[in-house]
This record gives structure tokens, C-alpha cells and sequence, in this order.
């Protein structure tokens, strides 16, 4: 999502990632890949609980998932992925980024 | 002849017929005992002896007549027709048991055949297979009571298992199989976990967070949401 943060960044939007994994080797790869979002740390899941995407793989991790927030912070959009490696595609992220009213 | 003449001559008649008679009443009984088949005594007679486990249980008189006789006494003395009848059982010391009926040769053969019997001999029975032996009860009055006693008690035995578990007699009828779903979802549970009515979000209001960040510091939802919309991903790390 890095190659198309300036896009998203253009449609009034920002990303957010959040992970139960350990961070401590992240900041290495956090700053050599550039990434211009923050990268979140949840060790005790309760975020991901809230969203209700833990452990729906049944590993006690979080499910790759996506959500699209309005600025009144109401989710407009989701996407649960069905496996590890199921996750949107940039272009549909960013086009309900362009359905949502402009602030 | 004259009456008086043929009167003499009748007496004479009369007294010599007496006489024969009366000499034949005067015979030896003995001499008539002899001559009735099967009348001689028993304590004179050739006996053989029935012998089982080597005790005799029994004697068999010999009658050296060939049929049926009527003795004096008018009963009827029936020959066995054996010289020598023994029966034998040997203890029991190999797997198999014999039982002989066994005549001598001075007995007649259509004698002999009929009362040879033998159930089997020391060949056949290396033929046959293994046979556990015990060894013969010894029939006293206790032991006999006791072996009583403890089948009665196994059969009490029995009885009681059966009412513990009875034995079904009704055979189950024909079980109805349920057919697999042929196409069952792989994830079932991500797709319930789509429906997010069970949590924070279920009303479309966002879950308020304030999480560490992998580059220092804490970083707060709200304060994301005040300069636009946020794209919230959640996702596994791969460094």
C-alpha cells in the first residue's frame, strides 16, 4: 500500500496497520521499506477483539482484514480475508475511499 | 387156565410191575440233577469278574449250557454264553481312554463277536488330536456335595449376569444415514465473523484505540480521524 499512499493521501485519507505480532525486529524493515504509516502494536489483542477478527483462522492471531473509516469514524467498508494471504487489492480500497463523501 | 390159575398169574404181574417201579424210585437224585442242564451250583461254576478302575464292581457266572433250562424250582437259568467276559477300564494316565470288552479263544466265535467292543486303541489314539484328561472325580460324600454346591453357585452366578446385561432380542433396525454435506464451507467461521454485530463497530461507530507504534510512541485513532478517513488494516508481519 506504500506505492499508492500518495493517491490514498489525495482522497483525504490516511492508513493505520495493526499487528499482534512482535514488533521488536519492525522498526528495521518499518524504516528500510519507507513506509510513510505508522505500524501498530496490539500484544494483548483487544483492538483486534473489537473488530471481532481474532482468531478466525483459528491460530490465536488476527484475520487479514480491512476497514474503511469515515472522519466521524464509522466504518463504511470492510473485508475479511478467508486466508492469510486474502486480502483487497489497492484499486478496491481506494475506490470506496472515492465513494465516501468529501470532508 | 383156570380162574384160580389166572389169578396167581395177575398178581405176579402186579408184584413185578411194583417192583420196576419201586427200583426206579429208588435212583439217586443226583443221577436226575445231572442230567437237567445248568442245575450244577453256583460255588461250582467258572466265574469271570467285571473290572473297572481296577476295582471288581461285578461277576459274571458261567453256565456251561447252550440254551435256556428250566430248573427244578421252575425258573428259568439264562446262559451268559461267555467263558471269560472282563471289562477293564485303565487309569487314566494318556490322553486317551480305552474300554475292552475282551474274551479268551476257548470261547465260541458267534460268541465273541458280540461282545468285543473297543472305542479306541493306544494307534488311533496317537492320531487324534490333544485331549485335556482330568483326572476321575473321587465320589465321597463331601467332595459330591461340595462340586454341588459351587455348580449351584455358578449357576446363581449366571443368572444374576444375565439380569445385569440382558441379552438384546430385538435385532436394531436399519440406521438412517444422514448424507455429508457435499459443499461445506472452508471458512465458515470468517464468513460469520463478516457479521459484526457482537462488537464495538456492529452500530458503525469505530472502535476508539490508542496502540504503541513500531517506530516509538503512541498513536491515537481519534487523532487520525480529525484530519480525514482512516484505513484500518489489520495484518500479520512477515520480517
Amino acid at each position: 500500500m506504500q506505492g499508492d499512499y500518495k493517491e490514498i493521501k489525495g482522497l483525504q485519507a490516511d492508513i493505520i496497520a495493526i499487528s499482534t505480532d512482535d514488533l521488536s525486529g519492525a522498526s528495521y524493515v518499518v524504516e528500510g521499506l519507507g513506509l510513510e504509516f505508522p505500524i501498530l502494536y496490539d500484544p494483548a489483542s483487544d483492538v483486534v477483539r473489537e473488530y471481532g477478527v481474532f482468531d478466525l483462522l483459528g491460530d490465536g492471531m488476527a484475520a487479514p482484514a480491512t476497514f474503511v473509516l469515515d472522519r466521524t469514524g464509522k466504518v463504511q467498508w470492510q473485508y475479511v480475508g478467508k486466508n492469510i494471504y486474502d486480502r483487497p487489492s489497492n484499486e478496491e480500497i481506494i475506490d470506496q475511499l472515492r465513494k465516501l463523501p468529501e470532508g | 387156565m383156570t380162574l384160580r390159575e389166572f389169578g396167581n398169574s395177575s398178581m405176579m404181574w402186579s408184584v413185578g410191575l411194583f417192583l420196576i417201579i419201586a427200583a426206579c424210585g429208588t435212583s439217586s437224585p443226583s443221577q436226575n440233577a445231572s442230567s437237567v442242564p445248568g442245575a450244577s451250583s453256583l460255588s461250582q461254576r467258572p466265574q469271570a469278574t467285571a473290572v473297572i478302575n481296577e476295582a471288581p464292581v461285578a461277576v459274571i457266572t458261567q453256565s456251561p449250557s447252550r440254551a435256556p433250562t428250566k430248573t427244578p424250582s421252575g425258573r428259568l437259568d439264562l446262559d451268559v454264553r461267555s467263558s471269560n467276559v472282563e471289562t477293564a477300564v485303565e487309569p487314566v494316565v494318556s490322553s486317551s481312554a480305552r474300554v475292552t470288552l475282551g474274551t479268551t479263544s476257548a470261547v465260541p466265535a458267534a460268541t465273541v463277536a458280540a461282545t468285543s467292543l473297543t472305542i479306541a486303541t493306544p494307534t488311533d489314539a496317537a492320531n487324534l488330536p490333544p485331549v485335556l484328561v482330568q483326572p476321575a472325580p473321587t465320589h465321597t460324600p463331601g467332595h459330591t456335595q461340595a462340586f454341588q454346591q459351587d455348580t449351584e453357585a455358578k449357576l446363581d452366578t449366571k443368572e444374576s449376569l444375565e439380569e445385569v446385561t440382558p441379552i438384546p432380542t430385538a435385532v436394531p433396525t436399519a440406521i438412517e444415514v444422514t448424507a455429508a454435506p457435499a459443499d461445506v464451507p472452508t471458512s465458515v467461521a470468517v464468513e460469520e465473523a463478516i457479521d459484526l454485530k457482537e462488537t464495538s463497530v456492529a452500530d458503525g461507530g469505530a472502535h476508539r484505540f490508542v496502540l504503541p507504534s513500531a517506530l516509538g510512541g503512541q498513536v491515537s485513532l481519534d487523532e487520525y480521524l480529525e484530519q480525514g478517513n482512516v484505513i484500518l488494516v489489520f495484518y500479520r508481519a512477515f520480517w
